[in-house]
């Protein structure tokens, strides 16, 4: 008799292993599907919402494993076994001499099949899911502007143009753009610093623009250094009181996160807002457009200061 | 019985009802289905009717099988003058030594198979005989009642077409028979074959395989066969679907009548000898679905207007089986 105890106990085991491998795939599952909505959770700066999602669906995938029957079906189905461990399983608490054989026959019939594969792994289209899960994470950094100078020199000239300069407030808007104005950027930023954040370009600018002198060259800086801040607000989304706490060589860190080293050379305003230390903007990005967009303070309503410079009417 | 003998058990019976397919398919050429519906109903301790047109060998399936069962056959020709007491036996009086005494006299009911050849020839107070013979495995005469078998089985013929003189199954005795096998027409392959065979020679090659003690035991076998739930479950949705108000919608206003309580038996007790006779130690629902038409067809009875349309009970079945 202990004999077919040990069988009955058999049978439970592998029923029961059955089960609790499909409840781990079906976490699995319900995890993705939880971090997917997790995910749009914390794209609208809800990261607690977007744990309990996440863990909501671990949770509930975990607890949609099978019944004992139809995992006894699903043995029957990898082995082709026609119903025998359902039966089985039905009878298990029947001990008569027909019921013993048969779950014999049914144990049996399942160890001969020793490559079974009773519960099938999720598809890989699953994986998109969690993709989309991990797509906010590696798309916010790269999400800011990573156009290179030219274009921001462009831009200034564009502002330059639509305000009506001449061609040569426009040459000085460039030469503004290129080094002056972010000197003056730098300067107003940093006035004990030797050199802009941006490295080689910037540490070089003071000379280049003290060689030039005449009053075209300082109305150039003047109009190139506005126009520059402008660039680098316009970018940068701020106001024109916005202090970048930057110094020459040295990354800016956001509050609570290690420095990131910087690359190499690059413009002012290259780094994301997000990373910008700024006391009177301590709220997530999305805040701040949501506000600026409430009273215009938009894109153009800077370029309407870049009207104001030496180049403008 | 421990579970090695019940391995056993199975075994053998699964290598007896080769040899019985075997031999009554030396006899009646093809019907592979039919010869496999009439062990199963064997199996499963039931009554089997044939129904066909003449000349397709029901009577000789049937005299074949009396041969292959080491059984006491007997056989009743069933005409339109045929009596009750003409099936169950009569009480004679006779002459003895000491006096005049009333004693009966058993009729061909008293087997252990009976043949009821072209049971719808006899009128339905004759059929009716049958009644307590078929449910109650007893005939009571008077104030006796006298046990039959075990074993005790009815194998009826009957003829779909030529219905002049005849009297249609009542629906009490009809729902008795465990399965209605339909005898089709054999197939060109089959009709080649039957032109080589002598029915008399080959009746004569039979040799018993299934005796009654062993008959009795494979029949407690298949009893005994476990059926998941989800075959039950199956067998009573079909039952039930044989109903006028669950049948299948398209059919639904052709229903007068579906199956019984006992059908639902039936089917059970017939997948359960269908999977002994693979070798099986448990029905599926394979089983199930396949006994359904064999089981139903006779318990479904349909309306007029689904006679009138030509609509048959086998439509039913198959829409029932479609639908589940």
């Amino acid at each position: 008799m202990s004999e077919e105890s040990d069988r009955a106990a058999e049978l439970q085991a592998r029923v029961d292993g059955v089960r609790r491998h499909v409840g781990g795939w079906n976490a699995v599952r319900g995890g993705a599907v939880g971090g997917a909505v997790a995910a749009v959770a914390a794209a609208y700066g809800e990261p607690v919402g977007a744990a309990v999602m996440t863990l909501l669906g671990i949770a509930l995938g975990a607890s949609l494993r099978p019944g004992p029957r139809d995992a006894a079906r699903r043995l029957d189905e990898a082995a082709e076994l026609d119903g025998q461990v359902e039966c089985a399983w039905d009878h298990l608490g029947r001990d008569t001499p027909m019921v013993l054989a048969q779950r014999r026959r049914a144990l049996k019939a399942l160890a001969d099949r020793a490559d079974l594969r009773v519960v099938r792994p999720p598809s890989p289209a699953w994986s998109l899911l969690l993709l989309s899960w991990a797509w906010p994470l590696l798309s916010t950094p790269g999400e800011v502007s990573d156009r290179s100078e030219p274009d921001h020199s462009i831009e200034a000239l564009a502002a330059a143009r639509g305000a009506g300069g001449t061609d040569r407030a426009d040459a000085h808007a460039l030469r503004g753009a290129a080094d002056a104005g972010t000197r003056a950027v730098a300067h107003r930023m940093a006035p004990d610093a030797g050199a802009t954040g941006d490295g080689g370009r910037g540490s070089g600018a003071p000379t280049t623009a003290g060689r030039r002198g005449g009053v075209g060259a300082r109305a150039g800086e003047r109009a190139g250094g506005a126009a520059g801040r402008a660039a680098t607000d316009v970018r940068a989304g701020a106001g024109p009181e916005l202090v970048v706490p930057r110094a020459a060589g040295v990354g800016v860190a956001s509050p609570g996160t290690a420095p990131r080293p910087q690359a190499g050379p690059g413009p002012i305003g290259r780094a994301p807002l997000d990373d910008v230390a700024d006391p009177a903007r301590p709220y997530p990005r999305r805040y701040h457009e949501v506000v600026s967009a409430w009273f215009g303070r938009d894109a153009r309503g800077r370029l309407d200061r870049v009207e104001r410079g030496p180049g403008g009417k | 019985m421990n579970a090695e003998r019940v391995e056993e058990r199975a075994e053998r019976i699964r290598e007896t009802v080769l040899t019985l397919r075997a031999a009554l398919g030396r006899v009646v050429v093809g019907q592979r289905d039919v010869v496999d519906g009439l062990v199963c109903g064997l199996l499963a301790d039931g009554h089997v009717l044939l129904e066909g047109v003449p000349g397709l060998g029901k009577t000789l399936l049937v005299r074949a099988l009396g041969r292959a069962l080491d059984l006491k056959v007997s056989r009743i020709q069933f005409t339109p003058d045929l009596m009750p007491a003409d099936i169950l036996g009569t009480e004679t009086l006779h002459e003895t030594p000491s006096g005049p005494e009333v004693t009966f006299k058993r009729g061909p009911v008293f087997a252990q198979l009976v043949l009821a050849d072209e049971i719808n020839r006899a009128n339905p107070r004759t059929q009716a005989a049958l009644l307590e013979a078929m449910a109650e495995r007893q005939v009571t005469h008077g104030n006796e009642t006298r046990p039959l078998g075990p074993p005790f089985f009815v194998m009826a013929t009957r003829n779909p077409v030529d219905m002049d003189g005849t009297y249609p199954l009542p629906e009490a005795q009809a729902d008795r028979f465990l399965l209605q096998l339909d005898v089709p027409l054999p197939p060109r392959e089959d009709l080649l074959d039957i032109l080589e065979v002598y029915p008399a020679d080959r009746l004569a090659e039979i040799t018993p395989c299934f005796d009654a003690p062993s008959l009795l035991g494979a029949q407690a076998h298949v009893r005994h066969l476990p059926a998941a739930d989800a075959v039950k479950r199956l067998v009573v949705e079909l039952v039930c679907r044989t109903r006028p108000d669950e049948a299948p919608e398209a059919l639904r206003g052709y229903v007068q009548l579906g199956a019984s309580p006992r059908g639902a038996q039936a089917l059970l007790a017939c997948a359960r000898a269908r999977a002994a006779m693979a070798g099986r130690l448990h029905a599926t629902i394979d089983d199930v679905r396949a006994m359904a038409p064999a089981v139903l067809r006779h318990r479904v009875l349909l309306n007029f207007a689904a006679r009138a349309e030509g609509v048959r009970a086998d439509d039913v079945v198959s829409a029932v089986l479609a639908a589940t």
